[in-house]
Parts: C-alpha cells; structure tokens; sequence
C-alpha cells in the first residue's frame, strides 16, 4: 500500500515538473516593432496640408518629409524666428491629423524634444494602456549642435 | 484455485521512481528549449531593431542629402552663368564635399556611419517636373549598428542613396539658357521694331521725330520684358521703370571668394581623378581606357579652369584674385594663371601622346611618359623685389611650370593646392552652408530683389515662373545717318524722285544702347520649400537662378521715308 503510495506521489511530481517546464502559454508579442513602423511612416513619409502664411503670404510646404518639416520646426524655434512659430502652429495639427489617420486602434503620441534649444512639443493623445514605444534621433542639418530625439508611444485605446 | 502474485518483477517505488527521473529529464529539456527559444526571441528581436536602426540612419542620409542638395542648388544658381554649361556638376561638386563632412554627425550611441574611402559622386537628375538628388559612394558607405552589450552587430555597405527635392532646377536652367542664348538677337529685334513703330508713328503722326533717351531707354526696357515673357510667361514689368533700388548683392561679395575656392577645389578635384587613373594605368590591358578617362578629367578641368579664370571679369573681390593670379611678379616669370593652364595642356599632350604608343603596341614606353608625368618635381625658386612705397622688398617666387620644365601633374596640383590654401585664409573662420551673411534688417525698404526671393510674384501664366530683372544702361547714343543730318541738319533729307516727280523725306539714324550689365533670375514660385535666409530672416521660398550679363551694346539703325517733310529733335 505504501508503494503504491509512492509511486503516485512520485508520478505526480514528474508530471507537475514537466508542465512546469513547458509553460503555461507563449509570453504575448511585443508591440515594438508596430511603433518602429509607425514611427518611420510617420516621419519619412510627404506631408501633407502643412504651411503658414507670413506677412500676408502663403508658403505652402506640402510634399516636405515631415522629418525634414520638424528638424526645421526646430532650427527655427531655437532661433526665436517668427516664421518658427508659424509653423509650429501648423504643423503640431497637420502632424496630428497624419497620426490618427495611420495609427490604426492605436491611439500614438509623438514627444519631440530637443534638450540643447529646450524645444519641447507633444502630438497626439494617450490612451489607457501603453502598448509599445520608439525613438529616434534626428540631426538638424542647419545647426548641427542640436539634436531632435523623437518618441512614438502607441496606447491601447 | 488460482494463485495471485502479489509482486511484480521491480517494486512499485522503482518504478516511480524510475518515472520521476524521466520526467525530471523530459522537464529539463523542456526549459533548457525553452530558454533557448526565448533567448533566441530576445536576439532576433533585438537585430530587427537594429536593422531598422540602420534603415532609420539610411532614411536619414536621405534626408541630409535633400537638404545640402537644395542649399548647393541655390548656392551655384547664384551665379550660373559662371557655372554653365554644367551648373548640375558644379552643384554636385559641393554638395559631395558637404555630405562627406555631414556623415559623421548622423552616428549615434548605436549607430555608426563609416567614413567612406572616396568621397560621394552626387548628381542632380530630372524626376518628371522635379529633381532627384543621387549620391553614389564608389567605395561604400558602412553603416554599423550593434547592441548596447556589444552581443550583436550588423553591418549594411550602402552604395547609392537618392532623393527628390520638390523644385524644378531644370525647368530653370533650360529656360534662362533659351533667354540667354536668344537674348541678343531677340531684345535687338523687339527693339528695333518698337523704334521704328514709334519712329514712323512720330514723323506721319506729329512730323517730328524724337531722338529721346529716355524714353527710348524705356522702350529698350519694355523690349526686355517682353522677350522674358517669351521665354518665362511672365515679365518683371517693374523693371520698365528702372532699378529703383540696386538689386540685391549681398551675399555675393561675402560669397565670391567661397565661390572662387570652391571652382578651383572642382578643378583639383578632376586633376586627382586624372591622377589616380594615371597610377592605375600600369600598361595592363585597361591601361587605354585609363589614359582616355584621365584625359577627359584633364579636358574637364581645363574647362573648369577657364571659367573660374573668367570670374574676374564680373568685377568685385574676384577680379581682384583672378586679377592677382594672372599677372606676373617679374620679369620671365609666368603668372599662376599662365602655370596652370600650361601645366594642364602640357600633361594633357604626355597623356594623348602615351595613349597613341599603346594604340600602336608600345606599352613600355607609354609607361615610361606616364611615369614620367607623375614624377614630383620641386618648384624653382626666384627671389625678386617689388617696389613698395618708395621701398623695394624681396620675395621668393615659387615657379612650377616653365617652358623648358617638364610636363608634371603633381607640380600643377602643389600649385593649385597653394591658391586654394590661400583663398581659403581669406574666407572667414568656420563657414557652414549656406554661406549667407549677417542677416539684414528686416525694415523696408529692401531691393526689389530680395523682396522676390523671399516673396516671389505671382507669374503670368504656365509654366509659372516668376522673374527679376535689373538692367544699368551706360548710355544711349544716337546718330544721324542721312546726309542732312550728317551735315548737322534737323530737318529730314529730301529726296527728289524724277520718274514720279516727288519729293520723299529720308530720314535715318543709328541708336546705340550700351548696357552696362544686367541680372536676369528666374523663380521657381509653386515650390517655395527650401528654407533659406532671406532679408525678412528665415523662411520658406523658392529656387532662384540667376544670371548676371556683362557689358553689351545694341545698335539699331532707323530709316523713315515721308512725303512731307520731318524734323529730328532732341530732349
């Protein structure tokens, strides 16, 4: 009797170890990858509706990389140009509006921050649960000093 | 009765734990595959993000090259006319020299761009209504990107990286090259058919003919704008009243010797080429095909030379240097201009005459004459005394190519990297694209020509093109043809024609206008993307290529015939 005993414990141990060591589940897959793709769509991707109007006249930047539309955001605003905040004032929404529209069931938030000029700007909303993140670095070609770090946050909704 | 056996043939606890340890095993190759797997996870999911660290630093190169492809787009449009007929190389050629200093800002604490052995080739290339930049780089360009626990690195070689820039450069360029070309012959006959209107309309109409400088200097003006209608759709017509403002020259004074540097870096630059094929060329099988690529580099840089030489004519800083170069600091001394071009031709004649002896068979001594023109040589050195304010001081004169001197490419570029080391002494301490200078006040009034580049007209039509034009004319003289006024008469020349018995009025004179120069340019106005300085600060606005037009005289001779009699007056 004791041996059978035994021999049920002993079974049930090995049993337990082997569902142990399998694992319950496959651990979930990051999301990171949809950032870093979202992330580069956005950013190398033609801009579209984005421009200001300066003393009266229309400068029209659709078709600009929108890379290339924040690097000169930036460059602007660190030299305190009017025409820095004119942009800014346009682009923060065109650049929204380009977020929503390929975020998918994602809601995306973009920091842009450049700690050498003190730029700071955030684009998009947050949602209830962090899903994943990205960032960059880009270069600004006109003061090379600066240096733009871009963070892409998609949220669950 | 049947008996049961109570035993087996091992004990059930043997059997258990026989069984424990198998599954103990079995457990243990299930977690050990299941570490490698998640290991194996972690390392693929960390070389995807590497790569699309590489793929972000590729876009990136992108990016840079779009912007120093439009700052050296609009930094050699400034004077194309210098350039031409190959602005696109000459803008390639900067842009190649900016992106191989721009490489090593793009590396990051993972990313890192290599410095490639030969320096980009960065050409400009029509893209439907647009323009692609294209930058090849002959020796690769390795991008390297590795984890922070330095457990994973991945390398990606890029050869060629393209662009497009939204302005349409060629559009420019082919429009201002039809509006230069015809500009003489065209100007002359809108001219000349808006004198004689108002000529014939004057003696029939008022019976006097106005010989007016002025208000033929407005027609001659009205000419102008309505051959740049031709050719662009649109005319400055604010030009007719004349240069209210001199247009705007800033920038190029500070620019001219940057320029200057920048036209004889593109001649070492083929001289190098030439070089580097010629100590390739080793009488091997390519040897033909070496001689003739550094022969053409060679032709290319005699081309090159003469125009940078032709700057001085412009007039300004550049005259001077070009000025300074041509002459001679004594006597039996060529000048640094007079070396170069003939240390140039000079080679350029080993090479051809090397290239004929491998035609016909004789390599040894092709590889001699290439041997030969690749020996370095040591400049002779003449001490001579210039005259300064009274006194004479002594300078030593370095000459590198004489008459009786053997033809030597590496003495011709010691020569050229001398005038390039001295120009670049005088450009001021760190210069950066764009080359632009201290930002004006932004308070009107501005010249007309700043205004349009920041803010460009609104074109009259397809292919919506705005214009600039400024013209100084010298003088306007006139002179009268026809006998009576040859002999210092107001009245016409009457001339008595016996088979109809009348009497025709014969007037005729000959209008000189002499132009002392003239700037045309033309913008690109539905692509105001390119951020520049302008007198209004930064801001977005278009390409504009101009063209500056030197000295030029157009002369139209007059003939009016009238049955009555006309008389000639002069404001």
């Amino acid at each position: 009797m004791v041996d059978l005993l035994l021999f049920c414990a002993l079974l049930s141990a090995g049993a337990a170890a082997i569902l142990l060591s399998a694992g319950g589940r496959e651990p979930m897959r990051s999301h990171r990858e949809e950032a870093e793709s979202f992330l580069s769509a956005t950013l190398f991707s033609a801009a579209d509706g984005v421009g200001y109007s300066f003393m009266g006249y229309r400068k029209d930047l659709s078709g600009k990389i929108w890379a290339e539309l924040i690097s000169e955001a930036v460059f602007l605003c660190s030299e305190g140009k009017e025409t820095g905040k004119l942009l800014l004032e346009n682009l923060r929404p065109a650049l929204g509006r380009h977020m929503a529209a390929i975020s998918g069931n994602f809601n995306a938030l973009m920091r842009i921050e450049c700690p050498e000029s003190g730029f700071s700007l955030r684009v998009g909303e947050e949602g209830e649960e962090l899903a994943a993140s990205a960032s960059v670095t880009l270069t600004v070609p006109q003061s090379p000093e600066l240096k733009v770090r871009v963070v892409v946050e998609l949220w669950w909704r | 009765m049947v008996e049961v056996r109570e035993e087996g043939f091992i004990p059930m606890s043997t059997a258990g734990i026989f069984l424990l340890a198998l599954a103990m095993c079995l457990a243990a190759h299930l977690a050990w595959s299941s570490h490698e797997r998640r290991m194996l996870d972690l390392r693929m999911s960390e070389m995807e993000r590497l790569s699309w660290e590489v793929a972000v630093t590729r876009a990136r190169i992108g990016e840079t090259l779009r912007w120093i492809g439009g700052q050296a787009l609009l930094q050699i449009s400034m004077r194309a006319e210098l350039h031409h007929p190959d602005v696109e190389e000459s803008a390639g050629a900067v842009a190649s020299v900016h992106l191989l200093g721009e490489l090593p800002k793009l590396n990051s604490e993972t990313v890192r761009v290599g410095n490639p052995v030969l320096p980009p080739v960065v050409r400009f290339e029509r893209c439907g209504e647009f323009t692609s930049v294209y930058a090849y780089f002959p020796s690769g360009l390795e991008i390297s990107a590795r984890s922070r626990d330095n457990s994973i690195e991945i390398r990606e070689t890029v050869w060629d990286v393209e662009t497009t820039l939204r302005v349409r450069f060629f559009l420019l360029e082919n429009l201002m090259d039809n509006f230069a070309r015809r500009l003489k012959s065209r100007v002359f006959e809108i001219y000349r058919d808006s004198l004689y209107l108002k000529a014939w309309a004057e003696a029939w109409g008022t019976g006097a003919v106005r010989l007016d400088g002025k208000t033929d200097e407005t027609v001659f003006r009205l000419s102008w704008c309505l051959f740049e209608r031709e050719v662009f759709g649109s005319s400055d017509w604010f030009g007719i009243v004349g240069s209210d403002l001199p247009p705007d020259l800033s920038g190029i004074p500070g620019r001219e010797i940057g320029e200057l540097r920048r036209n004889f870096a593109g001649v070492l630059e083929r001289m190098s080429s030439a070089r580097r094929s010629l100590e390739m060329a080793d009488g091997g099988p390519a040897c033909l095909e070496l001689l003739r690529s550094a022969a053409e580099d060679l032709m290319k840089a005699e081309n090159l030379l003469h125009a940078a030489l032709r700057a001085g004519e412009s007039g300004g800083v550049e005259a001077k240097i070009i000025g300074n170069l041509r002459s001679s600091r004594g006597e039996g001394i060529p000048s640094k201009a007079e070396q170069l071009m003939a240390g140039l031709s000079g080679v350029r004649s080993g090479i051809l005459t090397a290239e004929r002896m491998v035609e016909e068979g004789d390599a040894e001594n092709a590889k001699e004459i290439v041997g030969s023109l690749l020996r370095e040589t040591e400049p002779r050195r003449v001490r001579v005394e210039i005259p300064v304010d009274g006194t004479r001081l002594t300078e030593t004169v370095e000459v590198y190519v004489e008459n009786r001197s053997p033809p030597s490419l590496p003495a011709v570029q010691k020569l050229l990297e001398g005038i390039i080391s001295d120009l670049e002494k005088l450009l001021p301490p760190s210069p950066q694209i764009p080359s632009v200078p201290e930002p004006g006040p932004a308070v009107m009034p501005a010249p007309r020509e700043s205004v349009y580049r920041a803010f460009p007209p609104r074109p009259g039509g397809p292919p919506f093109v705005s214009v600039y034009h400024a013209l100084e004319i010298g003088s306007i003289r006139y002179s009268r043809e026809d006998p009576a006024g040859l002999l210092g008469g107001s009245l016409a020349t009457p001339v008595y024609l016996p088979f109809i018995d009348t009497i025709v009025w014969w007037g005729m004179w000959s209008v000189r206008v002499e132009l002392d120069w003239a700037v045309e340019e033309a913008f690109d106005y539905p692509n105001q993307v390119l951020l520049q300085e302008t007198s209004f600060g930064h801001l977005h606005s278009s390409l504009s290529y101009r063209w500056s037009f030197g000295r030029e005289t157009f002369d139209v001779r007059v003939t009016v015939f009238y049955l009555e009699p006309f008389w000639f007056s002069t404001a």
